[in-house]
């Protein structure tokens, strides 16, 4: 959403050996369509594809190309949704939170894994609790700790 | 709508009080339409719509209206679960040319004359719909509360531990409900509550 594909693709490519992985993306990042539908377009040289969808189009249908990916990819992929914060600019938190648990169960139903980011300092803490109720594990990250410190686990609800 | 579904218990998913309201004006066809939807769920029946109406509570999970009949509008009955705070999945009973254009007002249609298998997998479709807009609901709730405690001062020990043991336990529920559903439906219920 508010980062390309691009920003994420360097950093994880220099974290996994090469050809050990495979990079796929579904983004709105204000790539504009004039239909109404996702476009995938395998981006040459890199090895990765991304599936733009239109932010003007509802958020069922960005949930539904986030399901049908992580479906096509099938056990064991690692999906990263960047981020709950910009999520939240587009829908209010009850939607978000409903949103949120399909994907979820649609992850969990194919056996893969997620990670899902907030930037828990734009929002109020009781937004930021109500969703964490949604996941096995909530992790804390101190922007301001020096590099290479870990984040500290601060568990969920469930 | 092509596909059987399994019944609940094979899921996991429980029925708790969870009732059908079958409205149909003619008496032999609405004693057979309960006793088909009786092997699945409580049945209460209505051959009138103040009758409908009266049994129109929080219990009923999924209305089963017969659309050719005048005695039923459709729109009135979903208006009036609505004021009182219901949540109930629509299924409507049409003659095939008008069946189609009925998908924009209710959930599911079954055309007459209706078969007894179509009609138990359309409202057990129906219910796991309603079942995942319940509970969805009651977590959402739920995890206001513990937000609020969480975040509050006045918060006991104990009364945290009780509120974080109700979400595991809705939780399994609603992850249970909510893997049961194709794609769409998931999305369509989920991001259609208000």
């Amino acid at each position: 959403m508010s980062k390309s594909p691009w920003d994420f693709l360097e950093p994880w490519r220099r974290s996994f050996p090469r050809g050990s992985a495979s990079f796929s993306f579904v983004s709105t990042d204000g790539v504009s369509r004039s239909v109404a539908a996702a476009d995938t377009a395998d981006d040459a040289g890199t090895g990765s594809d991304v599936t733009h969808v239109d932010d003007v189009l509802p958020v069922e249908a960005f949930g539904q190309t986030v399901a049908d990916e992580v479906a096509a990819h099938g056990a064991g992929t690692a999906m990263c949704f960047y981020s709950l914060t910009d999520l939240l600019e587009y829908v209010d938190v009850e939607t978000a939170f409903d949103f949120l648990h399909v994907v979820l169960s649609r992850v969990r139903r194919t056996g893969a894994r997620g990670v899902y980011h907030i930037d828990a300092d734009v929002h109020d803490p009781a937004t930021v609790v109500k969703l964490s109720t949604l996941f096995d594990l909530v992790v804390q990250f101190d922007r301001n700790r020096p590099p290479g410190g870990t984040g500290a686990p601060t568990g969920g609800p469930t | 709508m092509d596909r059987t579904y399994l019944d609940d218990a094979e899921v996991g998913i429980g029925t708790k009080n969870d009732a059908v309201l079958v409205c149909v004006t003619d008496g032999t066809e609405r004693a057979r339409l309960a006793s088909v939807l009786r092997q699945d769920y409580p049945v209460r029946t209505a051959d009138s719509e103040a009758d409908a109406i009266a049994s129109l509570d929080g219990n009923v999970t999924v209305l089963v209206v017969d659309e050719t009949s005048d005695e039923f509008a459709l729109d009135r009955l979903v208006e009036t679960g609505t004021e009182r705070d219901c949540r109930f999945q629509v299924a409507a009973i049409a003659d095939a040319p008008v069946a189609e254009s009925l998908r924009d007002r209710c959930d599911g249609v079954v055309e007459r004359p209706a078969d007894d298998q179509a009609l138990r997998t359309t409202v057990r479709w129906l219910h796991r719909r309603g079942r995942y807009d319940r509970t969805l609901a009651t977590y959402y709730a739920l995890s206001e509360r513990y937000a609020e405690l969480v975040t509050g001062a006045d918060a006991t020990a104990d009364e945290l531990a009780s509120v974080e043991e109700r979400l595991a336990r809705l939780r399994e529920e609603l992850d249970d409900v909510g893997d049961s559903l194709e794609d769409g439906d998931a999305f369509e219920v989920a991001l259609s509550r208000d």
